[in-house]
């Protein structure tokens, strides 16, 4: 009789897992931010979270939000190999934008 | 040796599918963030790249979700052209794992499909980021395990009909 009387309760507490919107709403994804990155001389590598982008610079790429490891690499006017290294965290939505140059970033990336 | 009516056993048997229910519905809640939070740096490919992995992504959901479909209405099919009592709770085993199976596989469709449109709406560029790539494999592995075991029901009932 006991579970007779819990049945009712548990059917409520399905329906309210399965039809509240809030909670539904909660299960999409954020929406992405965007990372232009540019170098001087154009041309150089990406490489997001360990990931090589199919792209070189300038490029805009679409980033989930959050923190993401970011790499350019390439050769400067001499010819020599530069190298920028940044942690930037992207927040949902928003903007940034990053230059890379033989000196390292340009403004300083923190 | 004769087993039990499932019509006795009826207040646990339905009490036990609400907690199975629940504690799938936990479950998929915590898959569906753990695919929805994948971190994903993306370089958005050109348009007409974009619209045949969509063509390709629509036609192949269609299908699974079609055979989904078409796999439970079999399903009901064969449970209800029986007397009721004909099958056992221990025989009912593979119908009902495979009826979870093509549910959940249903839901994977949902989910898949949702961040298609979500990539879509957000200019995100590729499908091929693991907030697609997730849903939509589980999609069609959890409809092979729905179908092995409807085959496996359908084998226990050919053999007893026999």
């Amino acid at each position: 009789m006991k579970t007779q009387r819990l049945l009712p309760v548990l059917e409520l507490a399905l329906c309210c897992l399965f039809l509240f919107p809030g909670l539904l709403r909660s299960q999409m994804p954020q929406r992405p931010g965007r990372l232009n990155v540019t170098s001087e001389p154009a041309g150089a590598t990406v490489t997001i979270d360990n990931r090589q982008m199919s792209r070189p610079t300038p490029f805009t790429f679409v980033l989930s939000p959050g923190q993401h490891s970011v790499n350019v690499r390439g050769k400067d006017q001499a010819g020599k190999d530069m190298s920028c290294t940044a942690s930037l965290n992207i927040a949902a939505g928003a903007a940034k934008s990053i230059h890379c140059t033989a000196r390292g970033w340009d403004p300083p990336v923190r | 040796m004769t087993a039990k009516p499932l019509t006795g056993r009826l207040p646990i048997a339905r009490l036990g599918f609400y907690i199975v229910c629940i504690v799938l519905v936990g479950v998929m809640w915590q898959v569906t963030n753990y695919v929805n939070s994948r971190p994903y740096p993306t370089a958005p490919e050109s348009q007409p790249e974009m619209d045949k992995a969509v063509d390709a992504y629509e036609n192949i959901n269609n299908l699974l979700i079609t055979l989904g479909t078409g796999l439970l209405g079999a399903m009901g099919f064969l449970l209800t052209s029986k007397p009721r009592q004909h099958y056992r709770l221990r025989e009912m085993w593979p119908a009902i794992l495979s009826a979870v199976f093509v549910g959940l596989s249903l839901y994977f469709g949902y989910i898949s499909y949702q961040n298609v449109e979500f990539v879509l709406l957000n200019s995100v560029g590729t499908l091929d980021i693991d907030l697609v790539q997730l849903p939509k494999t589980a999609h069609f592995y959890t409809l092979l395990l729905g179908v092995f075991f409807f085959a496996d029901f359908v084998m226990q009932d050919l053999a007893k009909a026999d």
